[in-house]
């Protein structure tokens, strides 16, 4: 071995390889034929020698590095990349220096001459007895290495990814942000009907039903300006055979190193069995209903038809048989009187059979009582919104003043804004233009003795044609309804002594209807009301 | 028909009192003697016979009146029925009318319309009784025929002359037309001509 005193004194580099060559020169043979590149370094930070290996794979020679401190800034143009290495150098060297214990290797990554960077297995060894003085550095390329197992990790990945992509349940696209699909799965394919060729020539725009295109957008366009991260939504595309398929997508965003938007991720699933179940349970229950409805008026109608027809068939009787009377030659004044007598009394009983009716409709709707009408609107509106379930349009109520109290049937006026609610609910949803959301407005006012209550809701327009038969029974534009909503509405206000009316508020369908307030606590002051209860207080005692 | 001195009864059944009495002063105006039952039961009990009709109305507490028709078809009762009915019944007169009932009538009925088909039920009905009187007093008529009388008269129906009739049963002709001559005394017809002429009116089998 070197003799390591000798070469702490002589520091040249002259000196030390004729001093290598003197002591061995088989060592220097080695050295110099090693595959993997070496250098010696003295103690002085100076690089004394360099293999054919070293120049071959990193390029530089001693004319390029003479010292250490051309070394670094070569192999580490990075500032920072170069402090961390230079600072675990120093700390593996000093610690091997301490423990007497071999160097621990580094994984650097160096820039060759070349100009590519490569990746070292950097280990040093010291030539005398310490780390202090002449040491030796070997540099084991492992570039190769690393590469292929980079490599094989990518493809792992790609692997899954492919595979993941290919037999997940649900649809998966990449999408451009000009609504091309870049990548879809089998899935997207059987769910559209399309060939992966086929979609590939077309955008989501074009196989998005035209109904729900414009919320897509909004909600893509909101997801590129960052004001939300994903978006989920239930549309409906356009299968190639025509039949709409319900999906629902749940759409994210990817960015580019440089964070500007890349391409969207879409998840799609196929939600058609469950929206046809939906659907068909609605329809159903509408359905049912509808026959209920039916079948309550139907009984009402025959139960009032044999009623009536009692009478009448007597008085026609009886008419004719006047007439008969009348046509003979000599009239029986008495008996033609009594005939006629009957037949009048017989068209009472009809009239009786109507008035009774009449009395019995409003007899079931309850005695008249004094109460809070905000009350029942609210009330109301809280039924009218937990029997709709989440299908109920938005229910808007516009109430100036709290206080307006009536003195009326407190059911009628459930029943008929009910009605009406459900009117305007069905208005609302048969709305093609789906951009709207459908909304129902009840607005309150005030008029010297009575509160006027209107329903405007935002669903086609009433032809005016249609609007002077609205009020007559049985009269429809309804495909599943019965007609006798309306007409009933009118008879039961109007049993209250109020009104009920169609007129249109700024061309959106409002139907108002009137209640008497009591005039004493019309709309008040809150210093007047205070000021009546103190009167009303004073005016009991004195009764006690 | 000149002959009729009986007078058709109209029978009104129906369960409620003013449209009961209505019939019956519109009918009694037409020149109808009326029977008036206020249900099915009551008409049942009385059992109408001879010329008329009855008008049975359809919803009726107790006995209904396609169960009335039921019960008079099954005692025999041929008198014709008009039903009077609303509207809603329309399905199950269509099997009453199937079954023989005359007509029917929705409530509130038409007075004219309704005395003019009575008109025509009782006088179809009449004739349907002069029909079937005359067929029974032929039939009691022919049943006095002797046995021999039978047997020239079924033989004079094949459309054999005296003569053959004689050789067939082993008698003269003469004697065949004396047969022939009592047969007719026995039906109150002049010759055998106007015997058969009946005969084919009534639609009598000869064949025993």
């Amino acid at each position: 071995m070197i003799n390591i005193n000798n070469l702490l004194t002589e520091s040249t580099a002259t000196h030390i390889a004729s001093g290598l060559n003197m002591s061995e020169g088989f060592s220097h043979a080695i050295f110099e034929a090693s595959p993997v590149p070496l250098a010696i370094n003295d103690e002085h930070g100076r690089i004394v020698m360099l293999n054919r290996a070293f120049i071959q794979t990193v390029g530089y020679t001693l004319d390029d590095i003479p010292t250490l401190s051309d070394w670094w800034p070569l192999a580490y143009p990075d500032a920072a990349y170069r402090q961390r290495v230079t600072d675990s150098w120093q700390i593996n060297f000093e610690s091997a220096a301490r423990c007497e214990s071999p160097f621990v290797p580094l994984e650097l990554n160096i820039h060759c001459k070349d100009g590519r960077g490569r990746t070292f297995m950097v280990s040093a060894a010291p030539l005398g007895k310490g780390f202090s003085g002449t040491h030796l550095v070997i540099l084991y390329d492992i570039t190769e290495r690393i590469q292929a197992e980079s490599d094989l990790k990518a493809m792992q990945n790609a692997a899954l990814f492919q595979a993941t992509f290919n037999q997940a349940a649900v649809g998966i696209a990449h999408v451009s942000l000009g609504g091309n699909w870049l990548r879809v799965n089998d899935k997207i394919c059987q769910i559209v009907g399309y060939s992966r060729e086929e979609l590939m020539d077309l955008t989501f725009q074009d196989i998005t039903h035209a109904d729900d295109l414009n919320l897509d957008l909004a909600n893509s366009k909101l997801m590129l300006t960052g004001e939300i991260a994903t978006y989920s939504m239930e549309k409906r595309y356009l299968h190639k055979l025509g039949a709409i398929v319900w999906v629902r997508l749940t759409v994210s965003l990817t960015k580019k190193p440089d964070s500007s938007p890349d391409y969207f991720i879409s998840v799609i699933e196929n939600i058609t069995p469950e929206k046809m179940a939906a659907l068909e349970l609605k329809q159903l229950r509408a359905q049912a209903d509808m026959l209920l409805e039916q079948q309550a008026i139907a009984q009402t109608v025959m139960a009032l038809a044999h009623e009536l027809n009692q009478p009448l068939n007597a008085a026609g009787s009886y008419s004719e048989a006047a007439l008969r009377l009348i046509k003979m030659d000599n009239i029986n004044r008495v008996k033609l009187n009594q005939v006629i007598q009957l037949s009048v009394s017989e068209i009472q009983r009809a009239g009786n059979v109507m008035r009774n009716l009449m009395r019995n409709i409003h007899q079931s709707t309850l005695e008249t009582e004094e109460f809070e009408l905000s009350c029942v609107l609210h009330d109301t509106i809280k039924i009218f919104k937990a029997a709709m379930n989440e299908n109920s349009a938005i229910v808007v109520l516009e109430c100036p003043h709290s206080e307006f109290r009536v003195n009326t049937r407190r059911l009628c006026v459930e029943k008929v804004l009910m009605n009406l609610l459900w009117n305007a609910q069905q208005a609302t949803s048969s709305n093609t233009d789906h951009s709207v959301a459908p909304t129902i407005n009840l607005h309150v006012s005030h008029q010297p003795d009575s509160v006027i209550i209107t329903v405007i809701d935002n669903g086609p327009e009433i032809i005016m044609e249609t609007a002077d038969k609205l009020f007559d029974p049985f009269f429809t534009t309804k495909l599943n309804g019965v007609g006798m909503g309306l007409s009933i509405s009118r008879a039961l206000i109007e049993s209250c002594n109020g009104k009920l009316w169609y007129r249109p508020v700024e061309g959106k369908t409002a139907f108002h209807f009137s209640i008497k307030t009591i005039n004493e606590t019309m709309p008040i002051s809150a210093e007047q009301r205070a000021h009546n209860m103190e009167r009303r207080m004073k005016s009991n005692r004195r009764k006690s | 028909m000149s002959n009729r001195k009986i007078q058709p009864v109209v029978y009104v059944v129906d369960d409620d009192a003013s449209v009961r009495h209505g019939l019956v002063t519109l009918l009694e105006v037409s020149g109808y003697p009326v029977e008036d039952f206020e249900s099915g039961e009551a008409l049942l009990t009385r059992n109408p016979g001879g010329w008329g009709c009855i008008l049975l109305d359809v919803r009726m507490s107790g006995m209904d009146g396609l169960e009335v028709q039921q019960a008079l078809i099954k005692s025999g009762n041929s008198m014709p029925v008009i039903f009077l009915t609303a509207f809603s019944d329309v399905p199950r007169i269509v099997r009453a009318v199937k079954e023989g009932a005359k007509d029917f009538f929705i409530k509130p009925v038409e007075g004219g319309a309704l005395v003019n088909r009575v008109q025509q039920v009782l006088e179809s009905y009449f004739l349907q009784l002069k029909s079937e009187q005359e067929r029974l007093n032929f039939t009691s008529r022919m049943s006095e025929l002797t046995e021999r009388e039978r047997e020239v008269l079924a033989l004079s129906v094949e459309g054999l002359s005296c003569k053959d009739i004689g050789i067939k049963l082993g008698v003269s002709y003469r004697t065949v037309e004396l047969h022939r001559s009592h047969i007719c005394t026995k039906a109150g017809t002049a010759n055998f001509n106007e015997l058969f002429q009946i005969v084919a009116k009534l639609g009598y089998l000869l064949i025993n």
